[in-house]
């Protein structure tokens, strides 16, 4: 192993934690106040913006859960940790994009499958802003007229989620390779079974998931990390340690190894087919380095399968069966994960055995030593280039600290993964279980 | 760590130099950044020649004399740390943009280890901190760019057909899947009828019915026009010498090119007649809903800051009338809000609805609207919206790539974005001169796609 890029050092003052990257140039300082809420702060001299993401570990999966105190785990209605955070935006004291608005500030959210975030970004005038995000977030009313508007714009923001052929075929993939995992169910919901939710569902999922030890807050920007963790230390509305987040219990069902579906189809308004493939596994770790390296060792297969440089794209491309937008990820949550490969198509059919075929013949003629070594040196630069951004910094530490693991490990991780770490997953590609989704134009 | 000199200059300043070529160099240091952004920039009149300035990108990016095809430009990219490689074909107003850009890892990032493909001896490294790019790292990414515009791979003299065909077959696809993207499909099609008889009808990446007469040689030849005429504004951006990069950059570009494609000037203010209504019907969830006015202020005379701070009340914010009258109090819609465009002096508003609600929503914006010319503006919109657009130019001095758009813009219509100053005019607009501005928008077209 090369010299660790990585150095943790406890420094005063004693509650502070500090983590640093000698190839990024970058440092992560931590505090962990009485009620188990960490706060990060990432320091960014010379930039202008100052940027904020308080995030729970709550997203569309934990679908079934019991509530601290309650018995038997119950299942919500499809779309709630999603409601909610549309929710929160309704303060008595008028809409949170308004409040911040006055100090100049821009702020929004997001759900995803496993967390719930909310963001701010400033320049001048950071701590009321910084203020406002701490109250918001941890003092919800869930008033019933409210609730009910609220149930209009999300019916159209769902509405315009199904004329989005991208979200159409990637929820299509999903829902066909998953049987019981709740990875299979729209972020969203759907119009009806938002309109279950009323305000007892609200306040059960609040009480139970923005609980302090299950959240966590990252600042970035050019900050005094001491004043910033001791306004949070004052502002928080959590004081103590309420152990509700070691007492939740999501259950997540048992998701066997085959697919639910092998093919999905719809037809839309569409100019051209597009397809997604995706290739399914399970048993993938869920938290730490092991969980990291899954990521980057299957993300480095497939750039070396369908990447740009790769002689698949080129022979894809010069077949004409893909155009620009083709290309290939891997995600994981919960325990298990795919990779989607796939774009727009004239024949999606013949993509879809294209794709398998190089897959084979990437596994029978081994990848080559230069060809590994050259895309774990594009990943490095697209890494460090990463770090130009508060925004990604900010959501990635966070995303993988709620999976137990540092993002400056990243650098380490990546140095440490193995030619045959690669050719393993290429070994999974060619052998997983497979959905193939397409969408088809209106003929 | 010893202190750094820093640019004297205001942060976000340019400095200008011409380059052998004849073309522009546009400088910015920036310290806090971690790689170095270098853009090339043409600027050409939007006309019926836009089908076959959108497919020369595409082309040229298959291959240069060097490196035959793209997967050799890929792997060259690759070693240089994966510099992010991409072009742009964009419309100012009623002009045509065309930007290639490159963004490379600073040096003093890249593991001593490893080092640059063909990477300098580690002596040379220590005589200079490694602060700033190695001139090695640089030059090769200055070079990849000027080969990819300028020196392409012309066997025979000509563009390959083969690559023709296939990247013509592309652009189509890409034109027809326009459509895919209701949003943006409804805002291209208001577009289209509410300026018909003028240039800024043109989608920017042109007609699929222009491809059919498209082939090698009259593509070459366009190509060679552009190449020798079209101006280039070549900006970089990161923590840089700009002594040693003004020098590299007049190494690169050092072939003297004529430069002398004349620019037509901004477009002329268009009348409006009576508000036309058009409707399409398409298989969809969600209607869209786009209304497009007319306002005629520009950079040159007018209220520009007005126009922008009219703007932010209207419907550029969640704070803003439309996202709280139509999204927040009326439940109908996810999204609604306003964007201006100021070349051309246009405005839309644009939001995604249940058809039925289609005269309920249209009835709300047009509420809005009228609010806004009759002055029914609180000072907390005012407010809000002053500080909204304060902070967003504030951050603007983070963003390298906005902060050459904005520049370039300004300069093409003849004037020098001045930030501060900038900043000040803005701070200054009161509610009777936003009404004022707001009393300039004429409704010209409603596009409503149904189903």
């Amino acid at each position: 192993m090369p010299r660790s890029p990585l150095r943790r050092t406890t420094s005063a003052p004693p509650s502070i934690e500090r983590w640093k990257s000698r190839t990024l140039k970058e440092e992560v300082l931590r505090t962990i106040l009485p009620s188990g809420l960490e706060v990060y702060l990432c320091p960014k001299p010379g930039f202008k913006k100052r940027f904020a993401c308080y995030s729970t570990r709550y997203g569309s999966i934990d679908s079934v859960f019991a509530a601290p105190g309650e018995g038997e785990p119950r299942r919500v209605p499809d779309g709630i940790a999603h409601f909610l955070e549309h929710s929160l935006f309704e303060t008595p004291r008028g809409n949170v994009s308004d409040l911040f608005a006055r100090n100049g500030a821009y702020s929004n959210a997001a759900t995803s499958f496993n967390t719930t975030t909310y963001i701010f970004s400033a320049s001048d005038r950071f701590f009321p802003s910084l203020e406002l995000l701490l109250w918001f977030v941890e003092n919800p009313t869930f008033e019933p007229g409210r609730i009910e508007k609220e149930k209009g714009i999300i019916t159209e923001e769902i509405r315009m989620c199904r004329d989005d052929p991208g979200w159409v075929s990637y929820m299509g993939l999903l829902e066909s390779l998953f049987v019981a995992h709740p990875l299979r169910i729209d972020i969203a919901g759907s119009p009806e079974s938002i309109r279950e939710i009323d305000s007892d569902a609200l306040h059960r999922a609040f009480r139970t998931f923005y609980s302090p030890a299950n959240m966590i807050l990252f600042v970035i920007g050019d900050l005094d990390p001491a004043k910033v963790f001791e306004f949070v230390a004052r502002r928080t509305r959590f004081r103590e340690r309420d152990g509700k987040a070691e007492e939740i219990r999501r259950v997540y069902p048992a998701e066997p190894a085959r697919v639910s579906q092998a093919e999905f189809t719809r037809q839309m308004e569409v100019a051209m087919p597009k397809l997604l493939l995706g290739l399914k596994e399970t048993g993938v770790p869920r938290t730490g380095a092991p969980f990291l390296a899954r990521d980057l060792q299957s993300e480095l297969a497939l750039d070396i399968l369908f990447g740009r440089g790769s002689d698949g794209f080129q022979k894809l491309y010069e077949a004409q069966l893909i155009i620009d937008d083709f290309g290939a990820s891997y995600h994981s949550a919960a325990g298990v994960g795919y990779a989607a490969v796939g774009g727009e198509t004239p024949r999606p059919q013949d993509l879809r055995e294209a794709i398998f075929k190089e897959i084979k013949r990437v596994r029978r003629a081994g990848i080559s030593r230069r060809d590994f070594e050259q895309k774990k040196r594009k990943f490095l630069g697209g890494f460090i280039r990463n770090f130009n951004s508060l925004e990604y910094i900010a959501g990635n530490y966070t995303y993988f600290r709620f999976h137990g693991v540092d993002l400056f490990d990243a650098v380490d991780i990546l140095e440490s993964i193995r030619l045959k770490d690669v050719e393993e997953r290429v070994e999974f590609l060619a052998g997983a279980p497979s959905a193939a989704s397409m969408i088809l134009p209106r003929s | 760590m010893k202190p750094r000199k820093r640019p004297p200059a205001d942060p976000i300043a340019f400095e200008r130099f011409k380059l052998p070529s004849g073309d522009t160099l546009h400088l910015n240091s920036s310290p806090k950044l971690k790689t170095v952004l270098i853009q090339a920039e043409f600027t050409s009149d939007l006309d019926a020649t836009v089908t076959r300035k959108a497919l020369l990108p595409m082309v040229l990016r298959r291959g240069t004399r060097r490196l035959a095809d793209m997967k050799s430009i890929h792997r060259f990219l690759e070693g240089l740390y994966g510099a992010g490689q991409g072009s742009d074909v964009g419309k100012i107003g009623e002009w045509h943009s065309l930007k290639f850009s490159l963004e490379v890892v600073n040096d003093r990032f890249i593991p001593r280890a490893a080092g640059p493909a063909g990477g300098r001896p580690a002596a040379a490294r220590r005589r200079r901190p490694a602060k700033r790019p190695a001139p090695g790292v640089l030059r090769e990414a200055l070079g990849f760019l000027r080969e990819i515009m300028f020196d392409p791979r012309l066997p025979g003299g000509s563009f390959d057909p083969h690559y023709v065909d296939q990247e013509k077959e592309n652009l189509r696809r890409t034109i027809e899947g326009l459509v895919d993207d209701k949003s943006h499909y409804a805002f291209e099609r208001c577009v289209r009828e509410m300026c018909a008889g003028e240039e800024f009808r043109r989608y920017e990446l042109g007609e699929v019915g222009d491809l059919a007469e498209i082939d090698a040689p009259r593509l070459t030849a366009a190509y060679r026009e552009w190449a020798a005429r079209c101006p280039m504004d070549l900006y970089i951006s990161g923590d840089i010498d700009v002594r040693s990069v003004r020098g590299l950059c007049a190494e690169v570009f050092d072939d003297r090119r004529p430069g002398d494609l004349p620019l037509r000037g901004p477009p002329a203010p268009v009348a409006v007649g009576a508000p036309r209504t058009v409707e399409e019907k398409m298989d969809v969830n969600q209607g869209r809903l786009v209304l497009g006015f007319r306002h005629g202020i520009g950079y040159g005379g007018g209220d520009l800051e007005a126009l922008v701070m009219m703007n932010g009340i209207l419907g550029a914010f969640p704070h803003s009338k439309l996202f709280q009258n139509v999204r927040e109090k009326a439940s109908l819609a996810y999204d609604a809000h306003s964007q201006v465009e100021r070349t051309k002096g246009l405005l839309f508003i644009l939001c995604g609805i249940a058809v039925e609600n289609y005269q309920r929503a249209l009835q709300i914006i047009l509420q809005q609207v009228e609010a806004v010319k009759a002055g029914q503006v609180s000072d907390e919109e005012l407010v809000a919206t002053r500080e909204s657009l304060l902070n967003h130019l504030t951050l603007l001095e983070d963003d390298p790539g906005a902060l050459m758009e904005i520049d370039r813009v300004w300069r093409l219509h003849g004037r020098e974005f001045d930030l501060p100053a900038y900043r000040r005019r803005l701070a200054k607009v009161d509610r009777d001169r936003v009404a004022a501005a707001a009393g300039r928008l004429q409704l010209d077209t409603v596009y409503f796609l149904r189903n």
